[in-house]
């Protein structure tokens, strides 16, 4: 018996029974659809996220931090040096590191707190913004730092100028132009708990230009101006000193390449400071994003196994029903290979039926979610990267599909086992 | 005809399509053990058609499923051309059912869910040589008489057409041996008739070798020799 037999056999008997084929296939499509459309959410999701992160950083990118800073350890790698002999970002370091083989720049930033903001304007708008965090930096235009400009400029601020980010202008409901010459006032927030900073006047800037925004700031002023306010509030007599005690919080630092991130990165360490980079940060998800998919195969690989089993169990049921057909087939010349392979055969269609189905079915659903997600969700999250929420690669189908049609295989082994081994003559006397 | 004692066998070895020697079949059902065969012996020589009777429990079924490698025997030899057919394993034997041996049953045994040409090709499926199934099932169904049937499926088919089908499937193969178990058990006398009568003329006419099990005596006298069983072993030859 050749396979085209085979096959054209077991697809008629099949036929002939459909509803239960279909309910057998189908426990074998909710298992298989399940494993594709997880795996792909799951690579869509990781997809998401790592653009998201690379458009804070690029590959490029490190952030030096003040040892013990308030950003989350595990997203960075500790100095090499003991706790307590943690170095202070000052201009000694700041030196050092931009003489650093490969660096590009190396921009001091830091990070003003909470503070209360307000257009002076009451009738352009009386709202308040409280908890409002920015960061005196100097961006300079040929950096690269800031993607996107929504109007007026951003470098070379003056003492009084301030840059908005688009957030906040959109909270506003203004548009990008109108905010553009506005007076805003930036004053202490009322009853920060355990502050030991002193209070001070309200400050007014001149709104010189609205950007994207530049990781979690929602607006920016001059280094300058950050470290007089900072170093006034502190209680320090200078800048300088406020510089030489307390230091940046962090510096943004650019290589020339790529490949001497790792590189640049040791050597500060060395210096004593934490450094985070991309890599860091993607370290931590590639491990999550390791796990997760191996998690949702296991789950659907669950759900198959549960479906090979109502495929044994029909199998068995055909078997036992078509006792007298084995025995004809067996008088006519079939040995019991041909039977078992008949049987198999049959399963391994059965498999085959099922994850073709959610292949296809999945291929729908994942491609209509899709869109839904590209056209109702992408212009909220304002990601313009990624246009997928389900993202897979044909090989993912092929390996699903073979996998089914092997567990179908599989689960048919014992039940054609046993009806190659019946004897013919008891077979033909079944009733 | 030639009575069997085993000396004679010998000489006459080559003679006989189907030679039977001393066959004893037993076996269990629950505790007891059952005695299906008692020392039979018979020969056959080609071209003959014989009938075996006898009331049921007679061993005459179970005599014919070991002729035809259904069933092996629990002692004794059974050569059929020359070969120890009891001596063969399963895939031998399928082999010899496949092309020696064609099987006519009481219930027809047709494959309901498939039309009479496909049930007639249905031996060819498992032969190893390379035919024209279509042609050769058509043509043999032809010579039934079912031209118009072809693709009918049994149950569209009459008792009397459904074994014409049978013998059909039974001699696609053009097998040496057809080994016919109460044939028109399932008919009435004029449709059982013609069956026995083609039956007849297949084994005038292609020579085939024809062994019917039946308790019916009208049957028997159509044949060229009765054999007589009871309990197991054969009383009249």
């Amino acid at each position: 018996m050749n396979i085209t037999d085979c096959i054209s056999s077991s697809i008629k008997s099949l036929k002939s029974r459909k509803i239960r084929t279909f309910l057998t296939s189908f426990s074998v499509f909710v298992g298989v659809f399940i494993i594709l459309v997880l795996i792909s959410l799951s690579n869509g999701a990781q997809k998401l996220i790592i653009s998201q992160i690379t458009s804070q950083f690029d590959l490029k990118t490190i952030f030096v931090l003040r040892p013990g800073s308030l950003n989350i350890n595990f997203f960075s790698t500790v100095a090499e040096e003991d706790k307590e002999d943690r170095r202070i970002i000052d201009l000694t370091a700041l030196s050092k590191i931009r003489s650093l083989e490969n660096i590009e720049f190396a921009d001091p930033v830091l990070n003003i707190p909470s503070r209360k903001f307000e257009f002076k304007d009451q009738t352009f708008d009386s709202r308040v913004v409280n908890n409002a965090a920015g960061a005196g930096w100097d961006i300079k235009e040929g950096d690269k730092v800031v993607k996107q400009v929504y109007s007026g400029k951003y470098s070379n601020l003056q003492k009084d100028e301030i840059v908005l980010t688009k957030d906040l202008v959109d909270a506003y409901g203004k548009s990008y132009e109108d905010v553009v010459g506005q007076i805003v006032v930036l004053l202490d927030q009322p009853g920060i708990f355990g502050s030991q900073t002193r209070p001070i006047q309200p400050r007014e800037y001149k709104v010189v230009g609205v950007i994207e925004k530049i990781r979690n700031f929602v607006y920016i002023i001059s280094l300058q101006e950050a470290l007089d306010t900072l170093s006034q509030k502190n209680g320090y007599q200078s800048v300088d000193e406020y510089i030489s005690t307390v230091g940046y919080q962090s510096l943004y630092v650019k290589a020339t390449e790529e490949q001497h991130v790792q590189d640049i990165a040791d050597k500060i360490r060395q210096l004593g400071f934490d450094v985070s980079t991309l890599e860091d940060v993607l370290r931590v998800f590639n491990v999550l994003f390791s796990i997760v998919p191996l998690i949702f195969t296991l789950i659907g690989a669950i759900a198959v196994f549960v479906a090979s089993i109502g495929i044994v169990n029909t199998m068995l049921m055909s078997v036992f029903e078509r006792t007298r057909e084995i025995g004809v087939l067996k008088a006519v010349g079939a040995r019991n290979k041909d039977i078992l392979l008949l049987f198999v055969t049959e399963a391994g269609l059965i498999g085959a039926f099922g994850g073709l189905a959610a292949i296809l079915v999945s291929l729908i659903v994942m491609s209509a979610g899709n869109s839904i997600f590209a056209e109702n969700i992408v212009p909220r999250l304002g990601i313009s990267e990624v246009k997928s929420l389900f993202v897979n690669e044909p090989s993912l189908f092929l390996y699903t599909f073979l996998a089914s049609l092997i567990v179908g295989i599989f689960a048919g082994l014992y039940p054609a086992i046993r009806a190659s081994r019946l004897n013919p003559v008891d077979a033909l006397r079944y009733e | 005809m030639n009575s069997l004692i085993s000396d004679d066998t010998n000489k006459h070895s080559n003679e006989f399509v189907i030679e039977v020697k001393n066959l004893y079949k037993t076996y269990k059902l629950g505790t007891e053990t059952i005695t299906a065969l008692n020392g039979v012996s018979l020969g056959i020589v080609p071209g003959e058609m014989v009938a075996i009777t006898g009331p049921s429990g007679s061993g005459k079924s179970t005599l014919m499923h070991i002729i035809g490698g259904l069933d092996r025997p629990t002692s004794g030899d059974v050569l059929v051309l020359g070969k120890n057919i009891s001596r063969l394993n399963q895939r031998q034997l399928a082999q010899y059912r496949n092309t020696t041996i064609g099987f006519v049953f009481q219930s027809f045994y047709l494959q309901p869910t498939l039309s009479a040409i496909d049930n007639v090709k249905l031996p060819l499926v498992f032969t190893k040589k390379n035919v024209d199934r279509t042609a050769v099932a058509k043509d043999v169904l032809g010579k039934l008489g079912l031209l118009d049937r072809l693709k009918n499926k049994p149950s569209e088919l009459s008792g009397g057409q459904r074994q014409r089908v049978a013998i059909a499937r039974a001699i696609v193969n053009n097998p040496k041996v057809i080994l016919a178990d109460e044939p028109t058990g399932n008919l009435d006398s004029k449709t059982g008739k013609g069956v026995i009568e083609l039956l007849r003329n297949l084994n005038k006419t292609e020579g085939v070798t024809i062994i019917i099990v039946t308790h019916d005596m009208s049957v028997a006298e159509l044949c060229d020799r009765t054999i007589k069983m009871r309990d197991g072993q054969i009383i009249n030859d």
